[in-house]
């Protein structure tokens, strides 16, 4: 009895010391963000909002945020449309042609950003974009696997019986799909857009490569930030950042299990 | 017989139809992706000219370059080096949690999976700005143990800091492919393997692992392949200026616009990548899940 007590405790304080090692980033960058020294002291010396304020004045982080968004965005419309469809799309097709849709869509998951980046770099030359656009249609490309992949895992789940009882009650083909489909599917719907939003938004070498200094997304600015110089204010944009993320992610899970019931 | 023809001739035709939507994804993908790959490989046939530019012409002399020069071959070997620890690690410090959070109820894993899923969700980049001020010479862990009388460690700008930041950025994706397979076994089995007198070592080693090997598979293959393309966390918390094969693609293209050179690069860790993710799957099987 007593051995097993403290095996439970044990391994009870490695998951503890786990969750608190890949917290240790957000913690650093919240409390940096609240204290009145450049460097993050212990024991930290708090409190004080200069760096929120200092952040509000940055011009060039700012926009770099902005920029973020706005490809986030984007990325994220074109990525769930174009990923929705061809989910759709594929489930029905025989065997070697699902193989290869499957193998399509998925590989730019697998393979790493920086082969694309460079390819697009010259790609995108070719065709005449650049910047924001160029890395829009990148984070696209990235994006679309993972929704590809949720709304499939999502059709998997659904019975085709449902289909079914819509057809042979006189629905055509796209009202079935349009009025049964995807409403039943619309929970993975929605968690394929989160996936998409924080790939983009958070995807840096793309970015870097294709950037240029017109269009700096949040991700190349701090990479250049962390390398060249110290800059707290950074740390209150990327608080904000993460409880934003926080906020929306429960109210996107709450409304999903909701769904789901 | 003349309608039951026509009736599968509808049924193909809306299949068909159905098909359809598959396209603007399929030429969307092909368009800059595989289109991508393709400039690549013709780029890397290309010569470079000393001083930036290209020439187009066909000559293996880049890939020969890349398998004969030992600049080249400590890159790709370190690179290597990098991504088979950083796998093997990140599997092996989150199996314990993973199992854990297996076998305790659902509702409970519930709580710490969002623990895990909340600094998933940020950025890579956003952790290392993090990690810098938390393990900096100047940061606050240093800073702790200096308080406490320990003297100050160099945590980061070394490989204990490239394979720390890899760790937390990492971790989350192998806690949750094992996670999602050690739910899946049947507890009985381990008690069987207990009441048959293995101890805890050795069920795991003979019952569990072998059940869970698609999960390992399919962690395996997310660290393996986001480790041999990064480029933050070497350069950031490394401050490697040429270390990997990432850091050198991007000098190539940036600070000296070699671009045969870094295309044929590209395709070697495009083929490395493909033949370890083809290697995992192999050996561990599963497809590729989320």
């Amino acid at each position: 009895m007593r051995k097993t007590g403290i095996k439970f405790d044990l391994s009870w304080i490695y998951v503890a010391l786990v969750i608190l090692f890949l917290f240790l980033p957000l913690l650093s960058i919240l409390f940096l963000s609240f204290s009145k020294t450049i460097y993050l002291e212990f024991p930290p010396s708090l409190f004080s909002i200069q760096w929120y304020k200092e952040m509000l004045c940055n011009k060039s982080l700012l926009n770099s945020f902005f920029v973020s968004l706005r490809i986030a965005t984007t990325a994220t419309l074109l990525a769930t449309s174009l990923g929705t469809l061809a989910a759709l799309g594929t489930r029905n097709l025989g065997r070697k042609l699902s193989n290869i849709s499957y193998i399509l869509f998925v590989a730019p998951l697998i393979v790493p950003y920086i082969i694309l980046a460079t390819g697009m770099s010259r790609l995108t030359i070719l065709i005449g974009i650049r910047g924001i656009p160029a890395i829009t249609l990148a984070h696209t490309v990235i994006a679309l696997p993972y929704v590809f992949l949720l709304v499939n895992s999502g059709f998997q789940l659904l019975p085709k019986s449902v289909e079914e009882a819509a057809r042979v009650l006189g629905a055509g083909q796209f009202t079935t799909m349009w009025k049964v489909t995807l409403p039943l599917i619309r929970p993975h719907i929605l968690v394929a857009t989160a996936f998409a939003f924080v790939a983009s938004f958070g995807e840096f070498i793309i970015a870097y490569i294709l950037s240029n200094p017109f269009a700096n997304t949040l991700t190349v600015y701090i990479y250049g930030s962390i390398r060249d110089r110290q800059e707290p204010s950074v740390s209150a944009l990327l608080t904000l950042v993460t409880v934003a993320v926080i906020f929306i992610g429960f109210f996107y899970t709450r409304s999903v299990y909701h769904q789901r019931r | 017989m003349n309608q039951n023809h026509s009736v599968v001739m509808w049924r193909a035709r809306e299949k068909f139809v159905e098909g359809l939507l598959a396209l603007p994804g399929a030429i969307f993908i092909i368009f800059f992706w595989v289109a991508s790959l393709i400039i690549l490989l013709i780029f890397s046939f290309f010569k470079d000219v000393p001083g930036g530019g290209f020439m187009p012409a066909f000559t293996f002399e880049n890939y020969i370059k890349i398998f004969t020069d030992p600049f080249y071959l400590t890159i790709l070997c370190r690179t290597l080096v990098i991504a088979i620890v950083a796998t093997i690690v990140a599997l092996i410090t989150s199996y314990p949690v993973a199992y854990k959070l297996a076998r305790i109820n659902p509702r409970k894993a519930d709580f710490f999976l969002v623990l895990i899923i909340i600094p998933f969700l940020t950025a890579t980049i956003f952790r290392v700005f993090g990690l810098v001020y938390a393990l900096g010479n100047y940061g606050v862990v240093n800073s702790f143990l200096s308080y406490i009388g320990v003297g100050r460690v160099k945590l980061i700008w070394n490989w204990t800091g490239v394979i720390i930041g890899f760790l937390n950025t990492l971790l989350p994706y192998a806690i949750l492919s094992l996670y999602s397979c050690i739910t899946q076994i049947d507890k009985s089995l381990e008690e069987a393997a207990y009441t048959l007198g293995a101890n805890k070592l050795r069920t795991t080693w003979h019952v569990i692992l072998p059940l869970i090997r698609s999960g390992i598979g399919s962690g395996a293959i997310f660290v393996f392949v986001i480790v041999m393309g990064t480029f933050e966390v070497p350069s950031l918390l490394g401050r490697m200026k040429s270390g990997i094969v990432a850091s050198v693609l991007i000098q190539q293209q940036i600070a000296f616009i070699h671009y045969p050179m870094a295309s044929a690069l590209s395709f070697v860790l495009l083929i490395i990548v493909a033949g370890g993710v083809t290697s995992f799957m192999k050996i561990l099987g599963g497809r590729i899940k989320l």
